[in-house]
């Protein structure tokens, strides 16, 4: 399979959290660029090319998102709907990775068309193994559309 | 008996038979003494006698029957001329009167006869004859003799016997024969009356007895019926006595029963009454006379539902009426109406002595030993106070249900909350491992740090947990206070920062005063006011109110910014336990949990009205002095 750089959303407000799964990331998926969002408002001007993210160079199209839910501003659920509601975006795959084990998240976020729902572990080598199964699942194994969906089509 | 003329008419065309039940002569007089009276008028007067009757039968045997006749009537020629001449006698008689006429054969010889009456008929005749008035001459004897075929010397020889007398001497026999002949008939005409008047009282007689006997047996029967009445009265006296008897027996029984019901009713602890099917008060116990301060003297006896008023203040039917009769209208007006077999099971609220009650009633049938129906009874519980816990315990369940809920949540959002710290924790202690081991000083500060950050976040976790949990429990009593005092305490426990951050604060001039735990209202208006401060924003004037509107009859409190503001899907999420608006801020985020918490526990509501960069304001209920 041919080795190409891959971009990765971190959706994450917790600082701590998002520099322990950047290293991780780092470790388990070399050469794949990181971006972070510390809220679901930046999360989605990056997707959506506003805010900060105007400039259309400014971002580059995730292949893979890894989404917290519970975010400042703009809440991980509505970012969520947000991008499986846009047929540009909606076939980028969504990890939901949270601390959060409500039953309730769970069902809202398959409702809002999940990918996956991971719940994060304890201990640094758990977290590693999830991280490395994820991205090598995500951006390894499946396959994904080169293209964004076209709008005709669907 | 009437003239001779009168009887001669009738006497002619009643001669012959016919009327043979009639008298006869012998029944007046006997045959014997008539042929003495016979014989001897015959000698006396010298003249041929015999009497018939009314057929021509003789009754008696001929007297001085002379030979001469005797001679000329044994010859055929001699007695056909004897039969005319008896035949002219006969049909003179027949008319009714005497008769004397010369004989056929010699004018010289006269007879006669006289009728005999007995009554007004004509029942035999007298006949006399053979007188001989001149006497005969031998010649014409003895010519007559030879004419006739009898022997001429006989009937000369006997013609000599003759007695020769005058005609007068005739008619004076026969006068004298009237006069017996009339005696006779006297006499038998008294004899006829005698026969008929006792026939007559025989008949009478016989009535009378046959009257007798009748009124006798109906006085038997009347008698018969007399004794039988006379014994079946004593049978029904005895019947009745007996009867009597058992009913007073009865009567001692029912009185005694009565008493019984009545002391037992009595005794009942709940208030009980009883009506009859009049709707009479036929008991009316000690714990109903306690209940409504009625007695039962004051009632017993009365009707028209006199027994409701001390109940329902007004007269209506009961639940003992509804016993008794259906009446859907009075059904209605009772709670939980339910029938159970012949009982009917209700509650009420009504005021009895002034006071608002809850009664819940019960009400059946009596019914007397031959199953009758005789009216109703109906027992009441006030159960006002029985109402008011359970109201109370489901009050309490609820509040139950509600913080069980709450504790899960709670229990849960304190799990997660801490999950959050613990990834760090065991991620960083495993990261700082490694780094420590590649030397990388660096990363290790890093690692510690967050490790740090995380280990005080948990414990300020614990901390306001644990102040959560005394919210709910721990109260100081509630006072009366004016809520601007409040207000005053918490204004000065943040006199610095609002000087610092020059925060213009107004506070309503007049608020009503509130029944709450005073410290734990201050503490409210300090977290609310803190909260203004915190997210105020770039705002150049910023400016803190606090006051009061009145909605519904409530007072509403508010605090007041022109903040930075909250979009409505933060509104409710906001209150929740551990919500940070911004993870950045300070504290772990139960601050409005907290808030809301004591603000329910005194029984109130809370709320934010916001709009994002248009300020927020905080809004609460409380429970003012005289609620």
């Amino acid at each position: 399979m041919k080795k190409k750089a891959r971009t990765i959303l971190l959706i994450e407000d917790d600082e701590a959290h998002a520099t322990l799964i950047t290293r991780i990331l780092e470790e388990v998926c070399p050469g794949a660029e990181i971006h972070l969002a510390y809220d679901g408002q930046e999360a989605l001007d990056y997707l959506f090319h506003s805010g900060k993210y105007a400039a259309q160079e400014m971002s580059t199209r995730p292949d893979l998102v890894l989404l917290d839910l519970r975010l400042p501003r703009i809440d991980g659920q509505e970012v969520l709907k947000a991008i499986k509601q846009s047929e540009a975006l909606k076939a980028i795959p969504v990890v939901v990775l949270t601390s959060s084990e409500s039953e309730n998240d769970v069902v809202t976020a398959y409702r809002n068309y999940a990918n996956s729902y991971l719940i994060k572990p304890l201990g640094f080598g758990e977290f590693s193994e999830l991280l490395r199964e994820l991205s090598t699942y995500w951006l390894v194994k499946n396959s994904l559309p080169e293209k964004e969906l076209g709008g005709g089509a669907r | 008996m009437g003239g001779n003329e009168q009887q001669q008419n009738r006497l002619e065309v009643s001669a012959p038979a016919g009327v043979s039940d009639e008298l006869k002569l012998t029944d007046v007089i006997d045959v014997k003494l008539l042929q003495q009276l016979q014989d001897t008028f015959a000698e006396s007067y010298g003249v041929a006698s015999l009497i018939f009757d009314e057929t021509g039968n003789p009754i008696t045997k001929p007297s001085q029957f002379s030979t001469f006749c005797q001679l000329i009537r044994a010859t055929t020629d001699g007695m056909r001329r004897c039969e005319i001449s008896d035949a002219r006698i006969a049909r003179q008689v027949a008319k009714g009167s005497p008769a004397v006429a010369p004989c056929e054969n010699f004018e010289e010889i006269l007879d006669g006869a006289v009728p005999i009456f007995i009554g007004d008929r004509h029942v035999a005749t007298w006949g006399i004859g053979q007188r001989v008035v001149h006497e005969l001459s031998e010649e014409r004897v003895r010519r007559f003799a030879e004419r006739i075929g009898a022997d001429p010397d006989q009937l000369v020889a006997a013609a000599r016997e003759l007695q020769p007398g005058s005609k007068e001497q005739f008619q004076r026999a026969v006068a004298f024969l009237e006069r017996v002949t009339a005696t006779l008939a006297l006499l038998g005409a008294q004899n006829r009356e005698l026969r008929t008047l006792r026939e007559q009282l025989e008949t009478r007689v016989e009535e009378r007895t046959r009257e007798l006997q009748e009124t006798t047996e109906r006085l038997q029967h009347a008698y018969a019926d007399i004794q039988a009445r006379q014994e079946s009265v004593l049978n029904i006296t005895e019947d009745l006595r007996a009867e009597i008897e058992t009913r007073m027996q009865t009567a001692v029984e029912l009185r005694d029963s009565e008493r019984r019901l009545s002391d037992i009713i009595n005794f009942l602890p709940d208030a009980t009454f009883a009506i009859d099917l009049d709707g009479r008060v036929i008991a009316w116990n000690r714990a109903i006379e306690a209940m409504t301060g009625v007695t039962s003297e004051g009632l017993r006896g009365k009707v028209d539902y006199e027994y409701a008023v001390p109940i329902y203040g007004t007269r209506r039917p009961a639940l003992v009426d509804l016993v008794l009769r259906r009446a859907d209208e009075i059904e209605e007006t009772y709670a939980l109406f339910r029938r159970e077999g012949e009982s009917v099971i209700a509650e009420a609220d009504t005021v009895i002595k002034g006071r608002r009650v809850h009664l819940w009633g019960k009400a059946g049938p009596i019914y007397d030993h031959s199953g009758q129906k005789i009216g109703a009874i109906e027992s009441i519980r006030d159960i006002t106070e029985q109402k008011q816990v359970e109201a109370e315990r489901e009050r309490y369940l609820k509040e139950l249900e509600q913080r069980a809920a709450e504790m899960e949540r709670f229990a849960y959002t304190i799990s997660h909350e801490l999950r959050t710290p613990l990834i760090t924790v065991r991620g960083y202690t495993d990261l700082l491992l490694r780094d420590l081991e590649r030397g990388e000083r660096e990363q290790v500060v890093a690692d510690l740090r967050f490790i740090e950050n995380a280990v005080t976040s948990m414990a300020q976790l614990l901390q306001d947990t644990l102040e959560l949990s005394r919210t709910g429990r721990v109260m100081n009593l509630p006072e009366d206070v004016p809520f601007n005092a409040l207000v005053r305490a918490a204004l000065v426990q943040l006199t610095e920062q609002l000087k610092w951050g020059r925060f213009e604060v107004a506070v309503a001039e007049d608020f009503p005063s509130v029944h709450v735990d005073r410290q734990r209202i201050v503490e409210v208006l300090v977290n609310l006011i803190e909260n203004s401060i915190k997210f105020m924003g770039d705002q150049p004037q910023p400016k803190i109110e606090i006051g009061y509107r009145t909605e519904d009859n409530e007072p509403v409190f508010f605090v007041k910014d022109n903040g930075i503001g909250l979009d409505k899907s933060q509104h409710e999420k906001i209150f929740q336990l551990f919500y940070k608006v911004d993870k950045k801020s300070k504290g772990s985020g139960a601050g409005l949990a907290i808030v809301k918490r004591i603000i329910e526990v005194h029984g109130g509501r809370m709320w934010l009205e916001s709009e994002v960069g248009k300020g927020c304001t905080v809004c609460f209920t409380l429970p003012t002095v005289g609620t």
